[in-house]
């Protein structure tokens, strides 16, 4: 009686686990909406294009846990360009919210971050004027104001690491070409609900 | 045959030994699997607390810009890590210490530190939980734990290099031998750890080897131990058996001795204890009593004090002599007065002393009975005499008085012939006698029977006078026998003594015996009390006539003899009464001097003659014994020492009798 109970609970255990791993890893795996980023620079942001060198912005929700990957890979991006690009943080603060709401750690890791402005967009507004609906957006622009790469710079949801963005970001600024000039973004929604529900 | 049996023990030891070793291995072993489950137990819930908390700080809530929700991180951490928690738990709990329940754990284990990495955002300082894990699986001592727990971490590397290689090396892309190398760091740690619990298992197998020769050691010892401790039980019962047997002894002994002690001092004789040197060691109240001192007075002094000379001056040979037999000597009260005591010594050796016991009885009260009993044994001789005597003096009486009525009747006639003869004496003087004068003076002396008086007259003069100096000598006898006030000894011709008893006892063995005597002239005088002395003869020739008197009782012929005589013997002066009487039968020889013993019908002994003689021998320093032939006579002999030696005190020689009769 008892060994049956525990081989139920076993095998109550193990489906568990596999269906908790496979979910967890779709989960990880599913890339949040990729929006639609302007090719040039949008007009009416707030932020101002560096006419110098290449402008990256990061539209990123101060409270995602996954942006927290996103983060650290700016900085680890910010280390190895070494002041190649001027970089932007925009983070989302609620229309009706204080200042103090987008205060998060990822405010402070990103505002410690050499080269890195730090922005509140309240409401999203200006985010929005880059596409960004996905937490860990990043676009690049270059001098003129063109469009570079738009993207995620993490391999998949809150996993820091090598990551196609990040390699595809470098491979520009170095070479000029890349494999690729887009990638899924994965991160918290930027967007209320029924802002989505509207799109 | 003993060396084959030592080598085959040894080798059964050496093998017991092994088997026990491989027990204890698997013992500890299983205590360290099932205290390592727990253990695991334990850190799976602290994970599984661990990973939800990391989950609710890291990623608590999921945004869709101001609204958000739990993060699936938090419903990750609770079912899949309470899934990963759960799972070894209860296999731990139903089954710990079981292989399958640690592969398990280990299992999980891993899967655990892949969520925990995932819950942490896939830092890569969290797949240091990964080598932790492999350590802390190592603490089983297993290394297939390892293997399982490795193979779970190379198939994810590599099903996730494969599929999504990001997710686990942080690259796009990922060749083979990136999961060949973290593999490899994997297999690296697990060489590490394989060999550590290798060496560890062998250790614990020399353990186990140790603790088992130790247990049988232990066990041997304990057997040796558990046998000593029965020997020792079985001692301590023995000795508490022991114990009560010496306490109830003890108690006895105490008793005993308590009885012992009330009965030494409650005694009415005195005893007193003496060392070899002559000092008193301890003495009884009546022993205190009897000298006049108190108790404490007479302890530590020396028994000198207590016996005059001579015996107090040589103790040791007086001891030595006591011990012999009973003496009876004279103590010295306090007040220097003497008295009779009897003394008896024994010897006694306690713990290695050399001690005499002497019992000592004042003979004062005895003495004084004594002389009174020979007093009233004289007085009652005397009055077995006083009738024989009578006669023996009647007779001459009888005849005396009748002579002397005879010569008052001769007188009478002379008287009237005296008148004849006045008157013619005063005719005569006138001158005128004349014939009737004569006639009448003639006729007178007829009637007085002149002649006849003249020879029968002095006659029964010289009769009357020898019957007067036969009742003179007879009371004579009586005199000397009694010997009234005679208590200083004085020397005595015994043949004049005997002479005055057979007179005084002549009425009792005229008539049944001859009396012989042989007397030996040139024996000495002795140093005696001559009337003790002749109580003794006499006893001794009534004795004699009794006896022939018995003799001629049943025979029916002519007298007997008794013969008395004295004789010289060494050194002493030896008197013996020799009768042909009865004789003493053989059995109750040993007896006839005990006092109140006799063979005599009432009213004809009172059994105290010969007690009486010994006594009075003994106190003449002589002996008395006796040689009879029953049926053929008796022969006493008293032998009294020649020489006079007042206050020595001589062994009682007691000789007797098997040659006798």
């Amino acid at each position: 009686m008892r060994v049956a109970a525990v081989v139920a609970v076993c095998i109550g255990c193990a489906v568990v686990i596999a269906s908790g791993v496979v979910l967890l890893l779709q989960y990880e795996n599913a890339p949040g909406d990729a929006g639609d980023t302007p090719s040039q620079w949008p007009r009416g942001s707030v932020l101002a294009l560096d006419a110098t060198r290449p402008t990256l912005v990061v539209c990123a929700h101060p409270r995602c846990p996954c942006t927290r990957a996103t983060i650290g890979e700016l900085e680890r991006l910010m280390a190895r360009l070494q002041g190649k690009i001027v970089s932007h943080v925009l983070f989302f603060t609620p229309s009706d919210a204080p200042l103090q709401w987008a205060r998060t750690d990822l405010w402070n890791s990103a505002e410690r971050i050499p080269g890195v402005a730090v922005h509140s967009d309240p409401g999203g507004i200006d985010a929005r004027k880059f596409g960004a609906v996905t937490s860990g957006h990043t676009v690049l622009y270059s001098r003129g104001g063109d469009l570079m790469f738009h993207g995620g710079i993490t391999g998949s949801r809150g996993h820091a690491g090598d990551n196609a963005g990040s390699l595809a970001i470098e491979s520009l600024l170095r070479d000029g070409v890349a494999d690729r000039t887009q990638t899924h973004v994965y991160g918290c929604s930027l967007l209320d609900q029924h802002l989505q529900d509207g799109d | 045959m003993s060396n084959t049996h030592t080598v085959q023990e040894t080798s059964r030891l050496s093998d017991e030994c092994s088997t026990r070793a491989e027990e204890l291995l698997r013992d500890h072993q299983q205590t360290i699997y099932v205290r390592t489950d727990r253990m695991f137990g334990c850190l799976m819930v602290l994970q599984f607390l661990g990973g939800v908390v990391t989950a609710y700080i890291v990623s608590p809530l999921t945004w869709a810009g101001s609204a958000s929700e739990p993060h699936i991180h938090v419903w990750a951490a609770i079912f899949l890590g309470g899934a990963l928690t759960i799972l070894p738990l209860s296999l731990v709990i139903a089954f710990p210490g079981k292989a399958a329940s640690r592969h398990v754990i280990g299992i999980c284990q891993m899967l655990m530190s892949a969520l925990l990495i995932h819950l942490s955002g896939g830092r890569i300082e969290t797949h240091f939980h990964v080598f932790g894990s492999l350590a802390f699986l190592a603490v089983y001592r297993d290394w297939r734990v390892l293997l399982s727990a490795t193979i779970v971490v190379a198939t994810d590397h590599v099903v996730r290099g494969i599929f999504w290689p990001q997710s686990v090396y942080g690259v796009l892309t990922a060749t083979p031998w990136r999961s060949l190398e973290h593999a490899a760091w994997v297999i690296f740690e697990d060489v590490f750890l394989i060999v550590a619990i290798r060496q560890n298992v062998l250790e614990m197998k020399q353990v186990a080897l140790h603790r088992a020769r130790l247990e049988m050691t232990n066990t041997l010892v304990e057997a040796k131990v558990k046998d000593r401790t029965a020997e020792l039980e079985q001692v301590n019962r023995d000795l508490e058996v022991e114990i009560a047997e010496r306490h109830r002894a003890e108690k006895e002994a105490n008793s005993r001795q308590e009885r012992l002690r009330a009965i030494f001092e409650s005694a009415g004789e005195g005893i007193v204890t003496i060392d070899a040197q002559g000092v008193i060691e301890s003495l009884n109240a009546a022993a205190a009593r009897m000298f006049g001192y108190r108790e404490d007075e007479l302890v530590g002094q020396n028994v000198s004090l207590l016996i005059p000379p001579p015996e107090g001056k040589q103790h040791e040979n007086y001891i030595e002599s006591c011990l012999r037999t009973d003496r009876d000597v004279e103590g010295k009260r306090k007040d220097d007065s003497l008295f009779p005591l009897e003394l008896a010594v024994s010897e006694v050796h306690i713990a290695g002393m050399h001690l005499f016991t002497a019992i000592i009885r004042d003979l004062t009260h005895q003495k004084q009975l004594q002389c009174e009993l020979a007093q009233a044994q004289k007085l009652e001789s005397v009055g077995q005499l006083a009738a024989g005597i009578a006669h023996e003096i009647n007779t001459p009486i009888q005849y005396v008085g009748d002579n002397t009525r005879f010569l008052e009747e001769a007188f009478g006639g002379l008287d009237t012939a005296w008148d004849g003869f006045d008157k013619l004496l005063q005719a005569a003087k006138e001158g005128h006698i004349d014939q009737p004068l004569l006639a009448e003076v003639e006729a007178a002396l007829l009637r007085a029977d002149i002649e006849y008086l003249r020879e029968e007259v002095p006659l029964a003069i010289e009769q009357s006078l020898s019957g007067i100096g036969r009742v003179a000598k007879i009371v004579r006898a009586m005199k000397e026998f009694s010997h009234p006030g005679a208590e200083e000894k004085c020397l005595v011709n015994l043949a004049d003594a005997l002479e005055t008893t057979i007179t005084v006892a002549r009425n009792e063995w005229k008539y049944v015996a001859e009396m012989v005597t042989e007397f030996d002239p040139e024996l000495p005088e002795v140093s005696c009390l001559p009337g003790e002395l002749n109580q003794v003869f006499l006893n001794l020739i009534v004795n004699a006539a009794h006896a022939i008197g018995d003799a001629l009782g049943e025979v029916g012929v002519e007298k007997g003899t008794i013969t008395v005589g004295t004789r010289r013997h060494g050194e002493r002066a030896e008197v013996f009464v020799r009768d042909t009487g009865i004789g003493i039968p053989k059995k109750i020889q040993d007896r006839i001097f005990d006092p109140f013993f006799t063979t005599k019908e009432v009213g004809k002994g009172t059994g105290q003659g010969l007690a009486i003689a010994r006594s009075v021998v003994d106190k003449h320093g002589g002996t008395i014994h006796c040689e009879s032939t029953e049926g053929q006579g008796t022969t006493f002999f008293v032998r009294l020492p020649l020489k006079a030696q007042e206050n020595t005190v001589e062994a009682h020689e007691y000789e007797n009798t098997d040659s006798l009769r």
